[in-house]
Formats: structure tokens, C-alpha cells, sequence
């Protein structure tokens, strides 16, 4: 039995179905002013729909390392954006219980005419933390980022490579229960690309539950112990993670769905 | 699984303030929607409150005039326009000035609002697409951030007032009821303008359009009262169609002219349960689909 105080996800049958983008005229209210009533009321059932997500159903416990596997347009992200909340399923249950974190890419939101304190701050509370907790994190995150010399200039004279660092210490500076990852964006210079690695696994270790995408098949064998492959929007394997990527490797993927 | 819900309910806090381990069932087209996100938003302030506070210090840091800037184009219209119009109207009374000042920094907080809420969720998009889906906290941002700037632009209009000449009387008081009226009322408005812009990329043109007429069609230049005599005595009643009448209306009359315009307070208090029912009907039926339109 789960209890409450434990972080779980539980996913029962999901289904996610999204209204086809129709025609642009359609979104113009221009071409059509009564577009607004019809949209709202008589054309809900007519509406095309695209099935993105059929009937997934898995449950992850405290210490379950989840690998999401598939080919591109298999419904990686559309998954993880699911478990983030950005999307709500169509019908089936998902219950996410935990401070959920979502990574899905590093380039969230920065301003670029505000410093790169004032966007630490900005940041911090994008993450859910409280005033003191980001003054408590802002010397580590600017010795992690090297920043310490140019922290007062407005972001948008920052090179790539120093928003990046910027962003990216100030996500692994959160405390995190639920990591939702996607494709681990690896830029930067080398040196960085070694030092985010070492800060990103302890990141990893840090939460009770990761889902990661990816198609860094070596990277998921190392971070995960079970893997669940997607195809069309459906799970056509779940299992360990060594089983989940021999699975993908084989034929039987291609035969699959 | 109900023993965990109901669990979960009573838990403890949870380390970091968070607002995603509820559970996530279908699209909940429930119209409470918007009044549960607005309570969440407001229990948690970080973002929306810093996000303003950095919006309106951004806006003036490279000025060398600094805050003086943001009420200095409130200034110069005052003037400029305060002093031409009175004479092509006729309307050089000791009130006109006020009237004028009093009027366009309203105007200006309603226009940037309205406007603003249209393309609020466009314009985060990127934050959305991240994950942070507090809608609510965008379009208090936004109305904080007006509000800032309506609260210097304030400034002007007090100062206008004391070189007119013009005292205020003991009607003042009911400000304090009327300034919240419009505020609620400008709220409900952005949550509906904010879903209505993310669904039809031009509405907010059509509303720019619609507001650049407004501004002329509400009394704001020129005053009701210049229509009592002559031949714009027949615009009177038509006045009361226009719902900026009221918002622009009930915050000038008591500072400006001293009395208490009462129907225009019931229509606005009436309109309000109006238009929160709206917006939160329509809120709560989209909420799903913003991410899938911005």
C-alpha cells in the first residue's frame, strides 16, 4: 500500500488525446468572430483528435530509476511533459506524489536586460524555493557557474556558455524528490562538460525517483534500473532497464506496435 | 489508493513549497479552477512579486531620469493636452486639468492591463513549455506590475489636484472602495482576455483597435457634463453602454468632483460576479489547452 508521505508515481491507462491544429484561419477571429462560441460548445465533439499518449500504465516507488526509450515522435517528452503537469491526460489517472522537478531543457526563461543575480532569484523561484532558501544557495551557484566576476552585468552580455552554466547551476541547486529529465543537453566548453556531469549525477542521486529520456542508450544503462519503451505513443516493453535496451536493439522493436 | 488521497490531504509540508503533488485527473473543467490557482498563486508570491518588482525596476534602470521617467509621459500629456483642450472645448474651469489627469492615468492602467493579459501567456510561453503552469501567477505579475506604475502615476494626479486648487472633499473616502472595485473587475477581465488571447493569436490586435477608439468614446478628454448643453446632449445616455465609463468614472468623481457617483459604484459592483463567472467558466473549460496554443 502506498502511503501518502511516500513519493510515487502511479499511471492507470493514460491516454492523451490533443485537438489536431486545424487550418491557421481557424485561430484567426478575424476570418471567423463566431469561432469563439463554435470552439467552446458545438464543435468539442466534431474536433479531430490526435491520440499522442494509448493507455500507458506503470508505477514508480522511492529509488525507481526510470529510462523512457523510443524512437523520435514516440512520446518521450510528451510523457514527461504529462508527469510535469504541463499537459493533463485525457482520460486514465496520474498521480504524481513529490516535489516534482522538471529538466526538459536549460533554456527556461532567463531575462536578458536583468542581472545574473536578479535571474538566480528569478529562477530560484521558478523552482519553488523561498527568498532565504536562494540567498543561502547564491555563493555556491556562482562559484559553480564562474560568474563570480560578471554577476552584477545583465544577462544578455553573457556568452552561451555562461547562461548555460548559469541555468544550469541553478536547477541542480534545487532539491528535487521527482526528476523529470529529458535528453541531457551537453554544450559548454569540455572542462564544463566534466564538471556538470560530476554535478548532475549527484543531482540524480540527490532525488528518490528519475525519469529520464533519452537516446543515449550507454547514459540510460548507467543511470537507470528500469526502462520502458515507447512506440507510437505506447508502451511496447517494460521492464529492467538491460531487458528494456535489448529490446529497443532487437528486431522485435521494429515489429512492435 | 482513496486511503492515499485522503492521506495526503492531512500530510505534513512538504520541504520545498510546492503545488505539484496533488493528483491529475482528467481535464478538470471544473469553473472553481481559476479561484483554487488564484489562491495558490497568492499563498505563494516569490515569483509574481519579484517577477513585477524586476519588470518596472528594468523598465527605468538604464534611464537617468529613473522613476521619474515612467510618470513623466503622464506629465507632459497632462499638460500639453490639459492646456489645448481646454481651450477648444471651452472647458477652462479650475476642474479640468484634474479631470484630464485623473482620467488618462486610469485609462492606463486598464489599457496596459487588458493588453497585456492578451498576449501574457504568449509572451511566457517559454516558462509554460518548462513546466511552470502557475497561470495565475502571470497575470499577477502583470496587474502588479500596473500597479506600480499606476501608484506613481498617482503621484501626478495628486499633484494636479493641489495646483488646481482643487480640495478634496469627504466623497475621497469612497476610494477606497471603488479603487478595489475596478481592480476586481480588471482582474476577471485579464483571466478571460488572457485565455481568449492564447486561444486567437489576434485577438489581442482586435483589442488594441477596440481600446484606441475607447479612449475617445470614454469620457477622459472631454467630460459628461460638457454634453448637458448643445448638441452632444443626445451622447448622454449612451454613455452608460460603455464599460470604461464606469471603471474611468468611479475612481475621478470622488477625487475630482467631490460626489459619490453611486449608480456607477452598483453597476461595477453588479458587473464583477459578472465577470469573474466568465472568466472562470472559460478558464476552467481552456485550462488544459493553453500549452497545447501558446
Amino acid at each position: 500500500m502506498l502511503v501518502a508521505t511516500d513519493n510515487f508515481i502511479v499511471a492507470r491507462n493514460v491516454h492523451l488525446n490533443i485537438p489536431v491544429a486545424g487550418r491557421k484561419r481557424r485561430r484567426s477571429l478575424k476570418a471567423n468572430p463566431l469561432a469563439a462560441l463554435r470552439d467552446f460548445y458545438w464543435q468539442r465533439r466534431q474536433k479531430e483528435l490526435r491520440p499522442l499518449i494509448k493507455g500507458l500504465s506503470f508505477e514508480l516507488r522511492e529509488g525507481d530509476r526510470l529510462g523512457v526509450i523510443g524512437q523520435n515522435g514516440a512520446g518521450k517528452t510528451t510523457l514527461l511533459r504529462l508527469l510535469a503537469g504541463i499537459l493533463v491526460p485525457s482520460s486514465g489517472t496520474l498521480e504524481v506524489n513529490g516535489v516534482t522537478q522538471a529538466l526538459l531543457s536549460f533554456s527556461m526563461g532567463m531575462q536578458p536586460e536583468a542581472t545574473g543575480l536578479e535571474n538566480i532569484y528569478l529562477r530560484g523561484f521558478c523552482h519553488g524555493l523561498s527568498a532565504r532558501e536562494i540567498r543561502k544557495r547564491i555563493p555556491e551557484i556562482v562559484e559553480f557557474a564562474q560568474l563570480e566576476r560578471v554577476i552584477h552585468d545583465p544577462v544578455r552580455t553573457y556568452s552561451s556558455g555562461m547562461q548555460l552554466r548559469l541555468s544550469f547551476a541553478v536547477a541542480t541547486s534545487v532539491k528535487a524528490e521527482i526528476l523529470l529529465l529529458d535528453e541531457w543537453i551537453s554544450a559548454g566548453d569540455r572542462f564544463f562538460v566534466q564538471r556538470s556531469r560530476e554535478r548532475l549525477l549527484g543531482h540524480i542521486d540527490a532525488c528518490k525517483i528519475l525519469v529520464f529520456a533519452s537516446h543515449n542508450l550507454a547514459l540510460l544503462g548507467e543511470l537507470c534500473t528500469r526502462g520502458i519503451v515507447l512506440k507510437g505513443g505506447k508502451a511496447v516493453f517494460e521492464g529492467d532497464i538491460k531487458d528494456a535496451l535489448a529490446f529497443y536493439d532487437s528486431d522485435a522493436y521494429e515489429a512492435a506496435g | 489508493m482513496l486511503e492515499a488521497r485522503a492521506r495526503q490531504a492531512q500530510s505534513e509540508p512538504l520541504p520545498l513549497k510546492t503545488r505539484s503533488s496533488r493528483p491529475r485527473d482528467l481535464p478538470d473543467k471544473s469553473a472553481w479552477q481559476l479561484f483554487r490557482d488564484l489562491g495558490a498563486s497568492l499563498r505563494v508570491p516569490g515569483f509574481w512579486a519579484y517577477g513585477a518588482w524586476m519588470d518596472t525596476v528594468l523598465r527605468y534602470r538604464t534611464h537617468a531620469l529613473g522613476p521619474v521617467w515612467m510618470v513623466s509621459g503622464t506629465v507632459v500629456f497632462v499638460l500639453v493636452l490639459g492646456t489645448l483642450y481646454s481651450r477648444v472645448l471651452g472647458a477652462e474651469g479650475q476642474r479640468y486639468l484634474p479631470h484630464l489627469a485623473a482620467g488618462i492615468v486610469v485609462w492606463g492602467f486598464l489599457q496596459h492591463s487588458l493588453q497585456g493579459s492578451a498576449r501574457v501567456f504568449a509572451s511566457n510561453r517559454n516558462l509554460i513549455q518548462n513546466g511552470y503552469v502557475h497561470y495565475a501567477d502571470y497575470i499577477l505579475r502583470l496587474l502588479l506590475k500596473n500597479s506600480i506604475e499606476l501608484a506613481h502615476n498617482f503621484l501626478v494626479v495628486v499633484a494636479v489636484l493641489f495646483f488646481s486648487g482643487v480640495t478634496l472633499t469627504a466623497a475621497a473616502w469612497v476610494l477606497l472602495l471603488t479603487v478595489p472595485l475596478v481592480f476586481a473587475a480588471i482582474m476577471g477581465a485579464c483571466f478571460l482576455f488572457a485565455v481568449v488571447g492564447a486561444r486567437y493569436a489576434d485577438f489581442q490586435n482586435a483589442l488594441q483597435s477596440v481600446l484606441r477608439v475607447a479612449i475617445f468614446v470614454t469620457p477622459i478628454i472631454w467630460g459628461p457634463h460638457m454634453l448637458e448643453r448643445g448638441r452632444g446632449a443626445f451622447i448622454g445616455p449612451f454613455l452608460y453602454l460603455n464599460p470604461f465609463y464606469y471603471l474611468v468614472e468611479v475612481v475621478r468623481a470622488p477625487l475630482v468632483y467631490g460626489h459619490v457617483p453611486w449608480l456607477e459604484i452598483c453597476v461595477l459592483a453588479a458587473a464583477i460576479p459578472l465577470i469573474w463567472a466568465v472568466a472562470a467558466h472559460i478558464y476552467g473549460r481552456a485550462r488544459a489547452y493553453i500549452p497545447l496554443w501558446v
